[in-house]
Formats: C-alpha cells, sequence, structure tokens
C-alpha cells in the first residue's frame, strides 16, 4: 500500500461564470519515501492538488469527488479534527511565501513551541534547517525571505512527518539561496526517510530531485512518468513542449520554442482533450473525447489519444538523446 | 555599431539608513561603467542586494547617482533643463518585473497604453491608432482594451507592459527581470517578442536578472555584480565558462533539465565581507590575501575582465579606480 493514494479528485470552485473545475480526476500514489513532482503552469491545478490533500482548500472551493487515503485511511470528508491532528505529525508543509504563512505577531520561538508541542529544544530543530538559535526570539519580519523559507522547513519537520507536502518552496527568493534550501529539505527528507510532494512551475528544478513527475494542465494529469524517461523521451505532447520551452543554458540564442498558442482558461476549457488547442498533433478526435491517463509503459502513464503518433515525431528530441 | 544610447560613468549610489545621529552610509552600488548602443543588449546579472537594480534606476534616471554621470544620447538628465530631461525620460522606458504592481488596477488595458502618450502631449487624435500600434506590436488582440490588469494573465500584463514602454517609441528600454514572474511557456513568449521588437525598432535593453539562462539567452554583453561591485564582464560568452567564482555559482545553480543530476554544491549565500574581496566569506577558493586587499577588475587574455585574486596576473592597465580611491 502506497502512503497516499489519490484517486479521481475533483476540486471544484463556484464562481459568477458557472463552476470551474480545478482539479479534474487527478489520481496518484506517493510511496513511502519517494519524491513526486507536480509541475504545472499557473491555473495547472497543481497548488489545488497539494492543498486538497491537505484538507485546506480555500472556500469556495470543494471536493467534489474522489478519495485521499493516506496510509491506508480516506481523509475526504474527515473532520477538521482529525485534518489537524495530521498535519501537525504526519504530514509538513511547506508554501511559497514564507512571509505569509508565518504569523506576524509571534516569534519564531512561538511558532515552533506550536508546532513540536514542545516546550524546549526549540534551539536545536532551528539548528537543523540551518539557522542560527540566535534567531528564536525574532519575528518574521526580522529575517530574510531565505531565513523565513527555513523557519517553515523547521516547523514542516517538527514532528517527523511521514509525508512533506512543499508548494513552490523556493520560488520566491534567488537562483543561489534556491538551490541551498532545496538541498536543506533533501537532507532532511533523507534524515527523515519522509516521502515528499514538490510543486513547482520548474522543471528544471524539480528533475534534479523528484523519482517521478506529474505533469498538469488544466486541472488534469496528462502523463506521470519516472523523471529521467519523461526527459528523454517526453510521455506527452504537452511534457515535450515544456521541455522545449525551457531557457536553456549554453543555447545558441535563437527563438525559443515556446508551447505554441495561449494558455486555456478554467472558465472555458477546451472540449476533449484539455491541450487539443494548443497541441500541434492534435486532430478533430482529440476535441470530441478525454483520453484517459493510461500505462503505456512500466511505471509510465499518458493521457493523450495520439501517442503512436506523437512517438514517431518526437523520436530523438528529448534531452540527452 | 550606432551611435550610443545610454552611458554609465563610474556611477554609483549610496543610501543613508538609521536614525539621524547614528545614521550610517550603505553603499548600494560603487561605480558602475558601460554603454548601451541601438540593437544590443546589455544584462547585468546578480543576486537581490547586488546593485543591479540600482544601477537600471540610475540609468533611467529614476535615482540620481552619488558619484559618476549618467548620459542618455550624450546628454547628462541630471544637468538637463526640464524640457530636454523630458525629452531625454520618453527616450529611455521602464519594462517592470510584473506588470501587476506596476499598473493602476482602476484603469483599462487601452487607458495603461495611452497614458504615457498622454503625459507627452500627444494629441488625442493620435493616440488612439498609437494605442492600437502598440497592442499590435506586443501581440494583444484589440479585444482585450478594455480589460483590467486583474482581468489579463501574467504573460499578457507583461506584454501590456512592454506596449506602454514602446509607445512613446524609445531608443532604449530597461528590462527589470522582464520574465522571472512568468511560466515557462509565457517567458519563452515574452523573450522571443523581445528579440522581435529588438530587431524591427533597432532598440538597445539594458537587462537586469538574477537568472543566468534568461542574461546568456538575450544579453550581448554582461556584467557580473556582486555586493555592489562588477566581479566579472565580458560578452555572454563568458557564461558559459565563468572565471570569477561567484559567476560559477551563479551558472551553478541554474537548475536545468537534468534527472539524476542532483543539486550541486553552493557556496555563496554568506553575507558579502565589508572588507577586502566581498565574496570571500562564501568563495571556495578564498586565501589569506582576500580579507585583507580588495582585487581589481583585471583584463584577461580572451578580454573578459574579472575582479579576483586568482586571475589579477594581468593587471589592467585602465587600473582600477576603485581600488585605489577606496579602503
Amino acid at each position: 500500500m502506497a502512503l497516499l493514494e489519490v484517486n479521481d479528485l475533483t476540486t471544484t470552485f463556484a464562481t459568477d461564470r458557472g463552476p470551474v473545475r480545478a482539479c479534474d480526476g487527478v489520481s496518484f500514489e506517493v510511496e513511502r519515501g519517494e519524491v513526486l513532482g507536480i509541475v504545472g503552469e499557473s491555473g495547472s491545478g497543481k497548488t489545488i492538488a497539494a492543498l486538497s490533500v491537505m484538507g485546506l482548500v480555500p472556500p469556495p472551493g470543494v471536493i467534489e469527488r474522489g478519495s485521499i487515503r493516506f496510509d491506508g485511511e480516506e481523509l475526504r470528508g474527515a473532520p477538521e479534527h482529525r485534518y489537524r491532528d495530521l498535519r501537525g505529525r504526519q504530514i509538513g508543509m511547506v508554501f511559497q511565501d514564507a512571509g505569509r504563512a508565518l504569523d506576524p505577531v509571534h516569534t519564531v520561538r512561538s511558532h515552533l513551541r506550536e508546532a513540536s508541542g514542545r516546550q524546549d529544544d526549540h534551539g536545536a530543530l532551528l539548528q537543523r534547517v540551518g539557522l542560527d538559535a540566535d534567531l528564536l526570539d525574532r519575528y518574521p519580519y526580522q529575517l530574510s525571505g531565505g531565513q523565513r523559507q527555513r523557519v517553515m522547513i523547521a516547523i514542516a519537520i517538527a514532528r517527523d512527518p511521514a509525508l512533506i507536502i512543499a508548494d513552490e518552496p523556493t520560488t520566491a527568493v534567488d537562483a543561489l539561496t534556491q538551490v541551498a534550501l532545496l538541498a536543506e529539505l533533501m537532507r532532511l527528507r533523507h534524515e527523515l526517510g519522509a516521502a515528499l510532494i514538490l510543486v513547482s512551475h520548474n522543471l528544471g528544478l524539480i528533475s534534479r530531485v523528484a523519482d517521478r513527475v506529474a505533469v498538469m494542465y488544466l486541472g488534469q494529469i496528462l502523463e506521470l512518468s519516472p523523471t529521467a524517461e519523461l526527459v528523454r523521451e517526453p510521455g506527452h505532447p504537452y511534457s515535450a513542449a515544456l521541455l522545449r520551452a525551457t531557457v536553456p543554458l549554453d543555447g545558441d540564442g535563437t527563438r525559443l520554442e515556446g508551447v505554441g498558442g495561449n494558455p486555456d482558461s478554467l472558465l472555458d476549457p477546451p472540449s476533449g482533450c484539455v491541450f487539443s488547442r494548443r497541441c500541434p498533433h492534435a486532430d478533430d478526435s482529440c476535441a470530441m473525447s478525454r483520453p484517459a491517463l493510461v500505462a503505456t509503459a512500466p511505471g509510465r502513464h499518458s493521457a493523450c489519444h495520439h501517442l503512436d503518433r506523437f512517438a514517431e515525431a518526437t523520436r530523438g528530441v528529448g534531452y540527452g538523446s | 555599431m550606432g551611435a550610443e544610447l545610454l552611458r554609465l560613468t563610474a556611477a554609483g549610489r549610496d543610501f543613508a539608513s538609521g536614525l539621524f545621529w547614528s545614521r550610517q552610509r550603505t553603499v548600494a552600488l560603487e561605480a558602475l561603467d558601460l554603454e548601451l548602443r541601438p540593437r544590443e543588449t546589455v544584462g547585468l546579472l546578480g543576486q537581490s542586494g547586488s546593485g543591479k537594480t540600482t544601477a537600471l534606476r540610475i540609468a533611467g534616471f529614476l535615482l540620481r547617482p552619488t558619484r559618476g554621470e549618467v548620459s542618455v544620447g550624450g546628454r547628462d538628465p541630471w544637468r538637463a533643463g526640464g524640457r530636454e530631461r523630458r525629452r531625454l525620460r520618453r527616450d529611455v522606458q521602464y519594462v517592470f518585473q510584473d506588470g501587476s504592481d506596476a499598473f493602476d488596477p482602476r484603469q483599462a488595458a487601452a487607458g495603461i497604453v495611452e497614458e504615457p502618450l498622454r503625459n507627452f502631449g500627444v494629441p488625442a487624435t493620435d493616440r488612439r491608432e498609437r494605442v492600437a500600434e502598440g497592442f499590435a506590436a506586443v501581440g494583444l488582440t484589440a479585444d482585450l482594451r478594455d480589460r483590467h490588469p486583474h482581468q489579463l494573465s501574467g504573460g499578457q500584463r507583461q506584454r501590456l507592459g512592454i506596449a506602454r514602454a514602446l509607445v512613446l517609441e524609445p531608443g532604449t528600454l530597461l528590462l527589470d527581470e522582464p520574465v522571472s514572474a512568468l511560466d515557462v511557456s509565457l517567458a519563452a513568449q515574452v523573450l522571443n517578442l523581445l528579440r522581435d521588437l529588438q530587431e524591427q525598432r533597432g532598440l538597445g535593453y539594458l537587462l537586469v536578472s538574477h537568472e543566468l539562462p534568461v542574461v546568456q539567452h538575450l544579453a550581448d554583453r554582461v556584467l557580473v555584480l556582486y555586493a555592489g561591485l562588477v566581479v566579472e564582464e565580458g560578452g555572454a560568452k563568458i557564461l558559459s565558462a565563468p572565471a570569477h567564482p561567484y559567476t560559477q555559482a551563479l551558472r551553478a545553480a541554474a537548475l536545468t533539465v537534468d534527472p539524476g543530476a542532483g543539486l550541486p554544491p553552493i557556496a555563496g549565500v554568506a553575507p558579502p565581507a565589508q572588507r577586502g574581496c566581498a565574496f570571500a566569506p562564501s568563495c571556495p577558493a578564498v586565501h589569506d590575501r582576500c580579507r585583507e586587499a580588495r582585487p581589481a577588475l583585471a583584463r584577461q587574455p580572451d578580454g573578459r575582465r574579472v575582479r579576483c585574486f586568482l586571475f589579477s596576473d594581468q593587471i589592467d592597465n585602465d587600473a582600477d579606480r576603485l581600488s585605489e580611491e577606496l579602503p
């Protein structure tokens, strides 16, 4: 049994212009100790997927369908006190903007006291995330962005969780701090033997640390594959497009291919395959029916009607081939 | 090479901080030399606190340099009269990191692009046409004219910011992290758009970014800044094989798609030193001398200039004024 089993998760928001499915039939598993990357652009539903697992879907969002099993226990519909307990003890969370996630009127010590449930040893916790114990009595505004993010990581690991969910944990900091923070997170995760769901729009970052990657677009997972295989031979036209759009190191400075077309809106999702309006391989059948996420090779899953055609056209275009 | 668009000569800026009786001087930018010509992109690469944003604001004469000079088309905007300064201002336009912070949220897209035209007294009859041209130039469709900033996607807002910067037909665009708030697919489109506009209009770009691949992609020349000083400078190709340990760290930190490569060991997150080489506390190649004295920018055989004792054998002929004047 996997640590986390998400099945057909559908999270809907009521808006003035009708219901919006931010997550639409999302299924994935996370094994113990595994790092799963969820990559996607704004509006892809990656953050809502993470929030749904944590029971933190903001109103007016509701989980309309599906199941979320953590360590065998069904969480969908679990009472708030059960979620609170889980979030404290077994699921640690790191958010993008620690400046907002931390309470401005509480010191670091007070945050750590609440997170750990212990009255002392807070300095040791801070040292575990590479911060000086001197910072315990500071308020969040007295810390740098990188320090605040480390405090968030300390809170997340305070009770040795089995699963850490990190949503764009390093997006608000600059390049060097990003790598240092990520290295810290990966080291701690390894020490704890915890699984990690790493949500990011940055495929480069994900590729460095994730065992498997789920690629999301417009609320759906379009590909779910081991990282190395996805990069070497993308199993979905959108995965291939994301790889091509990434600004390369030591490129020749010529035009970037990009994804093509404009981002679709959840308010007006394409019929059939959600990527069909932008896909170079799409034909009429793509707009007719939604392709299911099916196994295409051991460990690989893809939601595409024309995988054969796509595979033919892109053979050898992946990274490192 | 066309005529010079923009030049900074040993331009630097200090900020005062603290209370009156304990006022301290913080050096945001020590001294920067750069020049920009039409169809050229100069990239300023560095982290927050490197001085790159200060440099950009000096170049846009939003900030008066404490020392050194700025000139636009050969004229110093700080010595020019009001009318001439306005004319110079027209020629150097800003593109901000994220349009949502830079725009008036109550104004519709067309009004945002029109505003600079109105400020510069362009007659109403011409304005409508110029706004339409601006929209077309950046690939925004006319049906977005009445949308407000929050109703636009991140990519559309960034295009709108570029359209607004372009309507006055400037020679220079100052690009402040133009794609760092954007998703990959949109970033690619905006980078392509910037490339096309430069080719069509002969624009000069002064680009600020903390992302090495972005600077490498757009820039012809690069200045790498750390703690207010240039530590390495040269053609963009220097970023493929950086000499200075700081530039090397920035390159290593560029997380390219590379499964299994893991994360690079990173030096470079300690606060800069006040004495000697500022990068010494983070530098993997540090030795005693680095903590005592500050290295000068020294020209290397391949033409680049590097501020590091590892590369100071070839002493620059136009010796670094700074290392002589400052402690």
